[in-house]
């Protein structure tokens, strides 16, 4: 697959590994648009590489659709991170301990919105005969595990099965081979705690 | 790695043919190259 002129948009592309992807993406010839927070930054990149930039917070799931809608990317990079903050566990605030929870819900958010927007071109129908929509593909680096792209992925798939009046739930387990739960996090229910049959009844006072 | 060496990695496995039957990768330091969805050729 030949990355010139395919449109990539590269999810904290403004510095660091994210800033070394885009650069060795524009030397191959893909159209590269880097979306990030600090706005400086995305200048300093626009005015060296010539990118499209967008200042944005990926965890913010309407910048994702907005982003995925206007640019239709063949290639999707999640490669933006927050660095959790380290220090005594009884001097952390919840706050720091679900950074980077909600860093991975970024992934989720994007590719949820990738499944909703109407393909950008025709595809090759999956194994479970749901045509993907969204990028063709997606490169995640490092902060997504594999479980949890499963669990996005999965999500997306349910989203477009039930665009089509498929089967959604098991149009998605046919075209998968893992183990893992196909239902994505907005529509799992809240827990419900039931008492375990072997358990003893509770003392009546 | 330096950033754009690791961004040239990436880049390659875009573009290699073994992966291209590829949709979702994971990258990581300790692990490499791991294809989340799709096959390789």
């Amino acid at each position: 697959m030949s990355l010139k002129d395919k449109s990539v948009v590269v999810t904290g592309g403004s510095r660091g590994l994210g800033l070394g992807l885009v650069e060795a993406l524009v030397a191959h010839g893909a159209r590269v648009t880097v979306v990030a927070r600090d706005a400086d930054a995305l200048a300093s990149v626009r005015a060296r590489l010539g990118v499209a930039t967008i200042s944005a917070d990926v965890t913010d799931e309407t910048a994702a659709h907005r982003i995925l809608g206007e640019f239709r990317p063949d290639i999707l990079v999640l490669n933006a991170g927050a660095k959790p903050r380290m220090g005594r566990l009884d001097q952390l605030s919840w706050a720091d301990f679900t950074a980077t929870v909600g860093d991975r819900r970024q992934g989720r958010a994007l590719l949820a919105a990738g499944g909703a927007q109407p393909a950008a071109q025709a595809r090759k129908p999956r194994p479970g005969g749901i045509e993907r929509r969204g990028p063709e593909r997606i490169a995640a680096l490092g902060r997504l595990c594999r479980r949890q792209a499963h669990a996005l992925d999965h999500g997306r798939l349910r989203q477009s099965a039930s665009r089509s009046r498929r089967t959604s739930g098991s149009a998605s387990r046919r075209s998968c081979r893992c183990r893992w739960s196909a239902i994505p996090a907005s529509a799992t229910p809240a827990p419900t705690r039931t008492r375990a049959p072997w358990a003893s009844s509770p003392k009546s006072s | 790695m330096p950033p754009r060496e690791f961004g040239e990695k990436v880049v390659s496995v875009l573009d290699d043919p073994q992966y291209a039957e590829g949709f979702a990768f994971g990258f990581k330091g300790d692990t490499g190259v791991t294809i989340l969805e799709g096959a390789a050729a």
